[in-house]
């Protein structure tokens, strides 16, 4: 077989990994695995035991730090036993959304401030601007116009997760090499062709890395949106656990935040991986 | 200067699969807004008979990039004309492939989906086209490398592929824009072996844009010696030595004959001695 003898080629073409009985790197790949397991346990693992340690010596007051104890049984009541259900899946259903809205209209106006130079020139200043404004400031008048449904927080997540989405998509559609381009007029290509072949591919391999920030955008608007006031949502549980002094509870809302935030980071990178190549460049 | 093309020539400008190119009085300028216009290519007369493989050799500026954009449709002339075969060159045509400096692969396409891609746009991919592209990675030995991706692949055999995918389409005529010129001395002589291989096999007329005379004279009929300031043809010296050429030839006086009597073309011309001007 005419494989080259480069030591880098066996970490790109994993499909060629198979082919090659090589047991001793695997073993290796096997232990190194475990050591990084190992490594990425020992920081949750001195946390927990400071978190326990400080409380059952009553070192600090229950309302600042509470038991592990007590916030493991406030996540069996309220998570497991499903009190809270319509808020869990309030906040899921508008980070999903605002997440959504933000990918569409990221890359259709990034597309079309990208095709058309003047539309780029007349909003793209605003958008900049808006883009450095806090947008939760605005939290408060939403509420007041829209009401305490779903609406006001998908708009500010969705306005969150919108702004990385149009830039990404706005530089990969421009980035275009001149050799590459000439070859696409030497071949004959059409505007269309040159999309579907050229710069489509390539805008995505900008886009994909860009949704790892607007998916965590999304979930910030919508958590903070709650906050301001809605009928359900994990944003509302925590300003009303925590004005009943209720920081066991604060805390499970906490780490169920934390469990969705890794699940959305999941998701978005296992999408980019079983994209097809040739949609989504690796 | 330029000898006028033979009459007989121009009557049959179809040999095997070529065709002639015929450059009448082709010029560029650059009109500058508040300077001077720069005359990238003083008015040019060049005919090259089909399946024959001229190379414009010369130093930055001398238009050699220019005159090969105009053949390939890529650039407009701002005067006189291009004829290829019996067409006028307006704009780019499947018939004409150019060859990049840079391979210019589609790192998000597999080797067979780069050498297909031509055939793809032009809605001509059929069991045929994809036959020839097997056969064209079969003979510069990447039959093996067909799914692999660019990223995995040297310069040399990115190079490669960009040479497949310009001639699976069965071109007749092949233009190329320094191929070779970022590749190492080594990998560029084999790759000069392969392309005479390639080029005796489907014979087309082959236009090669070079700095390198000694690339130049080693593949080709013909060199056109180029200079700048303005862009223009020197001359055009015939390369009389046999074919096929081995690397034999790269160490036979009669060659280093020929790139010295190219580099004193140059020296004339002035175009020796570095960037001054």
């Amino acid at each position: 077989m005419t494989m080259t003898a480069e030591p880098t080629s066996t970490t790109k073409v994993p499909r060629r990994r198979k082919a090659q009985p090589d047991a001793l790197p695997t073993a290796n790949r096997g232990s190194a695995v475990a050591k990084n397991v190992g490594l990425r346990l020992i920081v949750p693992a001195v946390v927990l035991l400071a978190w326990w340690y400080t409380t059952s010596r009553d070192m600090v007051s229950p309302l600042i730090v509470p038991a592990p104890g007590d916030v493991w049984d406030a996540l069996d009541s309220y998570v497991l036993g499903g009190v809270w259900n319509e808020d869990i899946l309030s906040s899921a259903r508008g980070t999903l959304w605002s997440f959504a809205i933000g990918l569409v209209l990221g890359i259709v106006g990034g597309s079309i401030m990208a095709f058309v130079a003047s539309i780029k020139t007349a909003v793209y200043p605003y958008i900049l601007a808006f883009q450095a404004f806090p947008k939760i400031a605005v939290a408060p008048l939403f509420v007041v116009w829209l009401g305490y449904g779903d609406a006001p927080k998908i708009i500010i997540g969705a306005s969150l997760a919108v702004f990385p989405v149009i830039s990404a998509t706005m530089a990969g559609l421009i980035d275009v090499d001149p050799d590459e381009h000439n070859l696409m007029r030497s071949v004959g290509a059409s505007k269309r062709q040159e999309l579907r072949h050229l710069r489509f591919p390539r805008a995505m391999s900008y886009v994909f890395p860009a949704l790892d920030i607007a998916v965590v955008g999304a979930l910030l608007g919508v958590i903070t949106a709650e906050i301001v006031g809605t009928e359900y949502g994990l944003g509302r549980v925590i300003t009303e656990r925590a004005a009943y002094g209720d920081s066991a509870a604060v805390y499970a809302v906490l780490i169920v935040l934390a469990v969705a935030g890794a699940i959305l980071h999941l998701a978005v990178s296992t999408l980019h991986r079983v994209m097809p190549r040739s949609i989504v460049p690796k | 200067m330029v000898s006028a093309p033979p009459e007989n020539l121009v009557a049959h400008p179809h040999v095997g699969g070529a065709e002639q190119i015929a450059i009448d009085s082709a010029a560029k300028t650059y009109l500058r807004r508040g300077a001077s216009p720069v005359e990238a290519l003083r008015p040019t007369e060049l005919v090259v008979k089909p399946g024959e493989f001229v190379s414009l050799v010369g130093p930055s500026g001398c238009g050699k990039t220019t005159l090969l954009k105009l053949i390939a449709g890529l650039d407009h002339a701002t005067g006189g004309s291009v004829v290829v075969g019996e067409r006028k060159v307006t704009k780019p045509d499947p018939q004409v492939s150019v060859v990049f400096q840079k391979a210019a692969l589609l790192k998000w396409y597999t080797v067979e989906q780069n050498v297909l891609l031509p055939a793809r746009i032009a809605g001509t991919l059929t069991k045929q086209t994809r036959q020839r592209a097997a056969e064209l990675l079969e003979f510069i030995g990447l039959a093996d490398f067909k799914d692999r991706y660019p990223s995995e692949l040297s310069g040399g055999m990115q190079q490669r592929v960009s040479i497949a995918r310009a001639l699976a389409g069965e071109p007749k005529v092949l233009l190329m824009d320094e191929p070779f010129s970022a590749l190492d001395e080594f990998t560029r002589e084999v790759l000069h072996d392969e392309l005479l291989r390639l080029w005796t096999g489907h014979p087309k007329t082959v236009i090669f844009v070079t700095h390198n005379i000694s690339e130049a004279v080693y593949l080709s009929d013909r060199v056109a010696v180029m200079a700048p300031r303005p862009g223009r043809i020197e001359t055009v010296v015939d390369i009389d030595l046999p074919r096929p050429r081995t690397s034999a030839l790269r160490t036979d006086p009669q060659f280093f004959e020929m790139v010295s009597a190219i580099r004193s073309h140059f020296s004339k011309a002035g175009a020796l001695g570095g960037e001054s001007a």
